[in-house]
């Protein structure tokens, strides 16, 4: 086996393990974490098909558009802080993070 | 013409050579293929790599430190005062506080996500370095020269609001999430004028690396005088990249503590300090190279001093809107991003356009 198999079974075997470990995480904010690892997973895939061009696409706009997006959408809905109960507007009107 | 990887592998093709004599000279059983190996062709490539790598990042932190220090110092004339004053005008007073930040305890809060607090100061660190990495200071004096350079870098720079977020979320304060938001909104917001005005450049120059870019200029002219519209877009939405005053508001001292950064205590939030610093002069080598020609200048002093000398003057330009003007509203900076520079950066766009059309150049 010559040295870019080797690179490529790594890479492609850590892609398809973050991908596993977007759906295994409890913590919703390591899924995303996990989600944009499998991304760059599958750009690497992209260099060993010689297409640097959709490389660089693919990391411009899926970990620097579309994760950003999915976190924002977690952060401006109800979640759970890290140990704590689902943030709540209190009845005092006081915001709770 | 040497460049700086040629001068490398001569050097280290040399040292190796005579640290393989010394070997075969001891005559020791034990070493005896240790010899081979060391000339062998992988070895001296990777310890040129290594060498180049080592250079840049030496040459490209002690730039940073010199940013900071002009900062400090202009910043206290622009306010009437002396400034840093450690050592010759008050350079050493960086070395002091870099010291200083080294020292300090390495405190993780206890109601933080720790390995994602640890990975978003890795990423954030990482990318700027990298970043560092895609920018030429002359065609010798490069790490990397892809065809694909420009797209690279921007690449790279994307990866910053996903770190800024995670980093802000994983500290588990409300401080770093508000800033964490502030900075990637932000971040976005002014993303899009940026690769616009970047797209306008590309469109002119007809190639996505630094080298053509820069060549294209030589041989005809500057692109600050046809894309002047958006030279300002750019500086303004860099300044905005760049996270400093006037759109400093993820890390608005008064309201925000020190913004996403508020829980980094030790060499972490040193090194994320120092990366401000590189990420400005990332925008203002950007600038440069795009607007103002890069390395071209009469030939009587080296490129790299054209370059430097016109990024420097770029900065100087950033402290001096830095004294001038006060913090924008989060709904300012978002009026700002969507309806004032993006509608200019397609102007400029439109008149990269006309003039290739026209065929004008």
């Amino acid at each position: 086996m010559d040295l870019t198999t080797l690179i490529f079974l790594i890479f492609s075997g850590l892609t398809v393990g973050c991908a596993v470990m977007v759906l295994v995480s409890k913590d919703i904010v390591r899924s995303v974490v996990f989600l944009a690892a499998t991304f760059i997973g599958v750009s690497i895939v992209y260099v060993f098909l010689n297409a640097e061009y959709l490389f660089l696409i693919q990391i411009l706009v899926y970990v620097g558009a579309i994760n950003v997006l999915i976190l924002f959408g977690i952060m401006l809905t109800k979640r759970r802080m890290v140990g704590e109960e689902i943030c709540e507007t209190e009845a005092k009107g006081r915001w709770r993070p | 013409m040497d460049t700086l990887y040629t001068v490398l592998y001569d050097l280290s093709d040399w040292v190796l050579g005579l640290l393989a004599y010394i070997v075969d000279w001891t005559r020791l059983d034990f070493l005896s293929g240790l010899a081979d190996w060391l000339v062998s062709e992988p070895v001296v490539v990777v310890v040129a790599v290594l060498l180049q790598a080592l250079i840049y990042f030496v040459t490209l932190l002690l730039l940073g430190l010199c940013f900071i220090w002009m900062e400090r110092k202009f910043l206290g004339r622009f306010m009437d005062r002396r400034g840093t004053q450690i050592g010759v005008l008050g350079f050493f007073q960086n070395f002091a506080d870099g010291v200083k930040v080294v020292l300090k305890e390495h405190i993780v809060p206890k109601a933080a996500d720790r390995g994602l607090f640890e990975l978003a100061a890795f990423g954030i660190l990482a990318t700027s370095f990298m970043l560092l990495g895609c920018v030429p200071l002359s065609p010798q004096f490069y790490i990397i020269d892809v065809d694909l350079a420009l797209l690279l870098g921007l690449a790279i720079f994307s990866f910053a609001p996903f770190s800024i977020l995670v980093g802000g979320w994983a500290s588990n304060n409300k401080y770093t999430l508000i800033g964490g938001m502030r900075a990637a909104a932000q971040l976005i917001a002014l993303e899009i004028p940026l690769l616009l005005v970047v797209v306008s450049v590309v469109l002119m120059t007809g190639s996505l690396s630094f080298v053509g870019i820069v060549s294209w200029q030589q041989e005809h002219l500057w692109l600050a005088f046809p894309l002047f519209i958006g030279m300002l877009t750019f500086l303004v939405a860099g300044i905005g990249e760049s996270e400093r005053v006037p759109f400093d508001l993820p890390e608005a001292e008064a309201e925000l503590v020190e913004g996403w950064q508020t829980e980094y205590g030790d060499v972490r939030w040193g090194l994320i300090m120092a990366c401000d610093y590189l990420r400005a002069y990332i925008m203002c080598g950007l600038l440069t190279m795009m607007f103002l020609g890069g390395w071209d200048g009469p030939e009587f002093i080296w490129a790299e001093v054209w370059y430097l000398a016109k990024t420097f003057i770029v900065f100087f330009f950033f402290v001096w809107i830095r004294a001038a003007m006060v913090r924008i509203r989060t709904d300012q900076i978002l009026m700002l991003g969507w309806k004032k520079l993006l509608p200019l950066a397609v102007v400029n766009l439109l008149v990269a356009v006309i003039l290739k059309t026209a065929e004008v150049f």
